[in-house]
């Protein structure tokens, strides 16, 4: 307990300057701030570690924004909450927003994150399934959300498994009911090293190294949105960017950031999970000088997933230009 | 003296104690390993025991919902049920089934009611205990793709979930069994297909609380985990459904903990080692695994306790050991005092007698061991010494008397010897010259010359007793007045010789003799006549120079056997010849290398004393034997006598 100095019980010009500076804080916390609703797409993990670094250390306020991640998971879908206006800023795969383009919705691309596919199919060594040639004939379980990445390698290597749907995890695989399953490198495969498996026990095709992957998260608005507040979604992307870099710099406090939300939100999850996906991410998302590269989307990626698109699952639309569709905030590497 | 620098009694303690406390503690050691094996076999069999009948508990509950689960899918693959009345049927089993809290029917696609593509009635009760009913299935629950649907959909065997929390509880912890059952399909050959999947829902606090019943000893418990090592039951609450072995192995990197998973994952049963990061104090761990679902049931048991009466026990027979080597210690350094202390009063007792004290009186021992005994020795040595002292410094007075009295015998006995020829003639006819050294003081050789009476003769002799000292001199006395008393009246060498021979017979006990050589010389003539009696030859000298013996008749030593006859040689001597006697003392001289100085030496020695005076031939032959011998005693008296024959007054220019 701190007493004050004897002799001092009341010093009015200290008071005086606490309350002007709170009014400042109440100021710039509300007068001021531009409300900006945002929507992962998933459950809190470190897959969305760099925003909520950037809003703990106070970085979306300080570019005078009121960030409000909401609430997300299986039941809130990102795509749904962007295109029936809930949230002013959505996380979504490219896949994701190619399929609500087609369905109408003008969304657009102002940053992208992941530049590459984490996906993998994953089995057990000791099922023989080593290489894409292997699936012929197998059950293969996949994601009906990402299921036109898996289903081009099937295609490009002329095999044909068994598909089933995938359920969330892996518990299919583990149990034997399916002979491969999907996975990410960041959470599902992690999962599995904290079932119990050893790296060498499972078999792994990736999907990026099989010429099938595509570009995953990136952060998405309505076109409407980015031509009314451009500065707004600008600094959203630059905070975040901020927020990204310093949670790969300093994971224990990005750590922190996730375990705080995912205890708010009651999920199964643990510390070890968490670290361990952020470490697969960074690797995933950092260049080989070991810094986030600019945010923009490489047009062959984009015309990748088209192609992909119309072959696998037929396309309702004329794609849009690849100049309308990714509009980047900014174009550089952030600092 | 000086203090010893390590005592013998503390020397004795300290090995005493080292050798019986490495004994001591080494047996102690054994012991308690010996006894911690025991205890924790013991443990083993006990914590078996107590994990198999509670796995046992598990398993029957467990059985009973996954019982009431098949014999629901049997019934429904029989057929003739009404997929929209399946409430009762939930109801009863959800009720008579004790471990399940809920149960569900849902169909495959279409399978229970055309055009319908989810049908799932599901009975459960409600948070008041009240049964619930609901549908489940629908676009926000598509339930084909839901772990508890799809594997026993997709394997055709019954399936158990991993334990999840509800969603309306975090606290409630539920697993789900599921299992498939067929229907008709409807074709004429009778063949099934799958229908869909009968799911009964249990709630896992009653097997925690079998599980947290579990007590062993005081601080032990039981644990739960699921398949991937989840927590299900243990006393940290946070880590229950968060964490599991291999999570906290990565959170607290410690990889024994992902070793212990992966064993847990494969060995059916076992009793281990507990990894200190799980408990902060080593334990074991006991553990079965269930083998459906693969869920592991334990008990973990401290060391602190398993061993805690051991070690008690230990701490106390150390503690008593501890102090027994005290008392131990003291007892030595006190029975050691007790040796040394009487060895300490002998010490400056010996100190005593080494500086010659020995009316020093020994310090009272009573004790009847060996010190007492080495005391009494002690005393009787110093008085033995004592009396051995006093008997020494008698004898040494005795033998000084003795000393001094033989003295006084050799200076009789030199008394004896002329010294000088008295005649003034003779002085002017003949030099003589003769010298001895006796080997001790008194000695057994002797020479003699005197004029005869008729003051032209010369008499002259050299002899050796055949012994030395005091009756050697005396013989030598006794032989040398008896010739001079015979010469006197028989002035012949060889009658001289028989008669003394004689003499010296008679009452000769000693067995003693001599030997004896002498000679009378007529100064006038130069007649000379000679008798040997076992005596070595004597040198001549002639007037050219050249030395030679001189050939005697040989006879018997004087004083060995009566009535020997002794030749009487005639020679003579012309001016200027010299003659040279002497004893074996002199031929017979030994060097250290026992080389003897041998008859040759002397006559190459006499050849070059040609010329010289009497008194420097003697001295020179002394001289040279002396030099000879150097180093090595001298055995035997030396005599020497040289004579000069200058010749009648007309002889002498």
């Amino acid at each position: 307990m701190r007493l004050p100095p004897p002799g001092l019980p009341w010093n009015p010009t200290r008071w005086v300057g606490r309350l002007l500076a709170l009014s400042l804080v109440l100021a710039a916390g509300s007068a001021f701030a531009e409300p900006l609703r945002v929507q992962p797409h998933w459950v809190p993990q470190s897959q969305f570690a760099g925003f909520y670094v950037a809003a703990d250390q106070g970085w979306y306020r300080d570019a005078g924004l009121d960030v409000d991640i909401l609430p997300h998971g299986p039941d809130y879908p990102a795509s749904e909450a962007l295109a029936r206006g809930e949230a002013d800023i959505a996380l979504l795969y490219l896949v994701q927003a190619l399929e609500l383009r087609d369905a109408g919705v003008e969304v657009v691309n102002v940053a992208q994150l992941l530049h590459d596919s984490s996906l993998v199919i994953v089995s057990f060594a000791d099922r023989d399934i080593l290489a894409p040639e292997d699936l012929d004939g197998r059950r293969v379980a996949r994601w009906q959300s990402f299921r036109m990445q898996p289903e081009a390698l099937f295609l490009a290597y002329g095999v044909e498994p068994e598909i089933i749907d995938q359920g969330s995890g892996v518990t299919a695989l583990r149990s034997g009911a399916v002979d491969a399953a999907m996975a990410t490198r960041f959470n599902e495969m992690v999962e599995l090293y904290l079932s119990g498996f050893e790296p060498e026990e499972l078999s792994t095709i990736g999907l990026e190294e099989h010429g099938t992957g595509l570009a995953e998260d990136g952060i998405y608005v309505l076109e409407s949105t980015l031509e009314e507040r451009p500065e707004a979604v600008k600094a959203f992307v630059a905070a975040s960017l901020r927020g990204w870099q310093h949670a790969f710099e300093y994971p224990e406090q990005a750590v922190d950031a996730v375990m705080q939300r995912v205890q708010q939100h009651g999920e199964p999850t643990n510390r070890a999970h968490q670290s361990l996906m952020l470490k697969v991410l960074r690797s995933l998302y950092f260049d080989s000088d070991g810094r986030l590269p600019a945010p923009v989307l490489d047009p062959n990626d984009y015309l990748m997933a088209h192609n992909l698109m119309n072959n696998l699952v037929g396309l309702e639309r004329e794609p849009a230009d690849y100049d309308t569709f990714h509009r980047p905030v900014l174009d550089a590497r952030p600092e | 003296m000086h203090a010893p620098s390590k005592s013998l009694a503390v020397r004795l303690a300290l090995v005493t104690v080292v050798t019986v406390a490495t004994i001591f503690f080494t047996t102690s050691g054994l012991l308690y390993y010996m006894v911690r094996d025991i205890m924790l076999d013991h443990a083993e069999h006990q914590a078996r025991e107590l994990t198999r009948a509670t796995a046992g508990r598990i398993e029957a509950s467990l059985n009973e919902v996954a019982g009431s689960g098949r014999t629901l899918a049997a019934s429904l693959t029989q057929g003739g049920h009404d997929p929209e009345a399946m409430r009762p049927l939930l109801e009863s089993i959800t009720t008579n089934t004790a471990a399940a809290q809920g149960a569900a029917i849902t169909w495959e696609p279409e399978a229970a009611i055309p055009g319908q593509r989810y049908h799932g009635p599901f009975v459960y009760e409600g948070p008041d205990g009240e049964l619930e009913y609901m549908n489940l299935g629908g676009d926000d629950f598509d339930y084909f793709t839901r772990d508890w649907y799809q594997i026993p959909a997709l394997t055709g065997e019954a399936f158990w979930a991993d334990p999840f929390a509800s969603a309306a509880d975090p606290d409630r912890l539920i697993t789900t069994f599921s299992t498939p059952f067929s229907m008709a399909n409807g074709e004429a050959d009778g063949t099934e297909e799958l229908g869909g999947v009968v799911t009964l829902d249990v709630e896992l606090r009653r097997l925690t609380e079998t599980v947290d019943a579990v007590e062993v000893l005081d601080s032990g418990f039981g644990f739960l985990l699921s398949g991937q090592t989840r927590f299900i039951s243990w006393p940290n609450s946070d880590w229950i459904m968060r964490e599991s072995l291999f999570s906290l192995a990565e959170t607290l990197d410690e990889p024994e903990l992902r070793e212990l998973g992966r064993m847990l994952q494969r060995q059916e049963e076992g009793f281990s080692r507990l990894p200190r990061a799980l408990l902060d104090e080593p334990a074991r761990l006991y553990h079965v695994r269930l083998p459906d679902p693969d869920w592991v049931v334990g008990v973990v048991i401290p060391e602190r306790e398993l061993f805690g009466d051991v070690l008690r026990v230990m701490h106390l027979v150390l503690i008593i050991g501890s102090v027994g080597f005290l008392i131990l210690l003291g007892a030595i350094i006190a029975i050691s005092r007790g040796i040394t202390r009487p060895l300490k009063g002998l010490v400056t007792s010996a100190g005593e007698i080494a500086r010659g004290n020995l009316d020093q009186p020994m310090p009272p021992i009573r004790s009847r061991d060996e010190i007492g005994e080495l005391a009494r020795s002690f005393n009787d040595m110093r008085l033995s010494l004592k009396d051995y002292i006093n008997d020494l410094t008698a004898t040494t007075a005795a033998k000084e008397r003795i000393e001094s009295e033989l003295k006084i015998a050799r200076n009789i006995q030199m008394s004896f010897l002329p010294r000088r020829l008295e005649l003034s003639r003779m002085q002017a006819d003949v030099d003589l010259h003769a010298d001895l050294l006796p080997a001790r003081q008194v000695g057994g050789d002797l020479y003699d010359f005197f004029t005869m009476q008729d003051d032209r003769r010369l008499f002259f002799a050299v002899g050796d007793v055949s012994d030395k000292g005091v009756p050697a001199a005396l013989f030598m006395a006794v032989t040398k007045t008896l010739v001079k008393g015979i010469a006197e009246q028989e002035p012949d060498p060889g009658r001289i010789l028989e008669r003394v021979n004689n003499e010296l017979c008679l009452n000769n006990d000693s067995g003693m003799f001599v030997t004896y050589l002498c000679g009378i010389l007529d100064l006038d003539s130069g007649e000379l006549v000679m008798a040997n009696a076992g005596h070595n030859p004597p040198l001549i000298r002639r007037v050219d120079g050249t030395a030679e013996w001189l050939k005697l008749a040989p006879g018997l030593v004087l004083g060995a056997m009566e009535d020997m006859p002794y030749a009487t040689q005639h020679l003579h001597l012309a001016p200027g010849e010299e003659l040279l006697l002497y004893t074996d003392g002199v031929t017979e001289a030994a060097n250290p290398a026992q080389d003897l100085f041998g008859e040759d030496r002397l006559i190459r020695l006499y050849g070059e004393l040609k010329g010289r005076a009497v008194g420097e031939q003697t001295a020179a032959v002394m001289k040279a034997v002396e030099e000879f011998a150097g180093e090595a005693d001298q055995a035997d008296d030396v005599t020497v006598l040289a004579l000069h024959f200058v010749g009648p007054a007309g002889g002498r220019t």
